[in-house]
């Protein structure tokens, strides 16, 4: 989160974690495709020659004059392939809060396992308070005909009602702005002490 | 201005005082002026845009402070990698026409100069040096923040407005 007092302006971070082909950059797009120019930054994608997140996706929507507040919101995602560790560490160094991108697929279950225990690790390594932290799931691609069920996914998962799950289909813009809704909402229930009074 | 202490660290903010500002808008005149640079620009260790002096019109400064943030960040690492105990400070890129540099300046913020390619590199350098060290002090300086308001925004209130104003800005 970086305020400044002067301007009153709040900007925040978020971050899009998740394994490989989930659906992070197709969020990022989503967001940009919906939102009118004027009140966005331009997507940002550093790209491998496959057409891969290298580095990170990055774009920022501004939502304008809240009581008196101009708050602004920084999207990120990371690579999601397992060699970009150490990126996908850099890239969530200052996030505010955190969107899981799952993958519905069964067969996807055990990466979706893999990114949500380095992610943790990662927020845990960096001295941040798991319980606390905001984090909204998001379950991707719920069009396809062999998705997990929300039950066995909270299972392998392990993700009781502390995060909250939201079905999307990312690619037709489903549950896009939901998500990122709820993660504002969290976000800026959390670090209420610090964002300054508004004023009407 | 409260900072992050360590780069590592997540979900611990900047914030910047308008005291604290005036002073970085300065130390960035400073550096345009006697480096002949084209664009100086401050983001935060994180990415988000702080201040800058110079650039063209309708320059994306959200994508340039991440892209910043990201490049001074990713070449620290790979200097960790190499040897861990270089503190990495400062990345030259030389051009054709234009020289960037990208500097450390403290805990919480980085530096960016672009300068046209016939300043002298070593001149350059001392600038952005000096530069940094000045916008570092600005940053730890202790700082009373003055005439704001002691009492939070109404948050749930404004968790509500911002998932609204959201909902306002989706199209389609």
């Amino acid at each position: 989160m970086y305020i400044n007092y002067a301007r009153r302006e709040i900007t925040l971070k978020v971050v899009y974690y998740g394994p490989a082909l989930g659906g992070k950059t197709t969020n990022l797009i989503q967001i940009h495709d919906h939102v009118a120019g004027n009140q966005r930054s331009e997507l940002i994608s550093l790209k491998t020659a496959e057409d891969r997140t290298l580095f990170f996706d990055f774009m920022e929507v501004k939502l304008g004059s809240i009581v008196g507040l101009m708050p602004r919101v920084q999207l990120y995602t990371v690579p999601g392939q397992s060699r970009y560790e150490a990126s996908r560490k850099l890239v969530l160094r200052g996030a505010d809060g955190v969107v899981f991108v799952a993958d519905s697929q069964i067969s996807r279950q055990k990466e979706n396992l893999e990114s949500w225990i380095s992610m943790r690790q990662h927020l845990c390594g960096n001295g941040m308070e798991m319980s606390c932290f905001p984090i909204v799931v998001q379950l991707n691609k719920r069009d396809l005909p062999a998705a997990v069920s929300l039950q066995l996914f909270r299972r392998v998962m392990s993700v009781n009602g502390d995060y909250p799950i939201i079905e999307a289909v990312a690619l037709d813009g489903s549950g896009v702005r939901e998500s990122l809704r709820l993660i504002l909402e969290r976000v800026v229930t959390r670090l209420r002490k610090e964002i300054p009074a508004a004023r009407p | 201005m409260g900072t992050e202490t360590q780069h590592d660290d997540v979900g611990k903010g900047v914030v910047l005082y308008p005291q604290q500002e005036r002073a970085i808008h300065a130390v960035l005149e400073e550096i345009a002026s006697k480096a002949a640079a084209s664009l100086v620009l401050v983001t935060t260790h994180t990415g988000h845009f702080v201040a800058s002096n110079g650039g063209r019109a309708g320059m994306d400064i959200a994508a340039l402070g991440s892209l910043i943030a990201a490049d001074l960040a990713a070449s620290q690492q790979i200097a960790r990698l190499i040897d861990e105990t270089e503190a990495y400070q400062m990345v030259l890129r030389e051009g054709d026409r234009i020289n960037m540099f990208v500097s450390e300046a403290g805990p919480a913020l980085v530096l960016l100069v672009v300068v046209p390619s016939a300043e002298p590199v070593g001149w350059v350098r001392i600038l952005v040096r000096e530069g940094s060290h000045k916008l570092a002090a600005i940053t730890q300086a202790p700082f009373e923040p003055i005439g704001e308001p002691d009492s939070p925004a109404p948050q749930g209130e404004l968790a509500d407005l911002i998932g609204n104003a959201l909902d306002k800005l989706w199209t389609g």
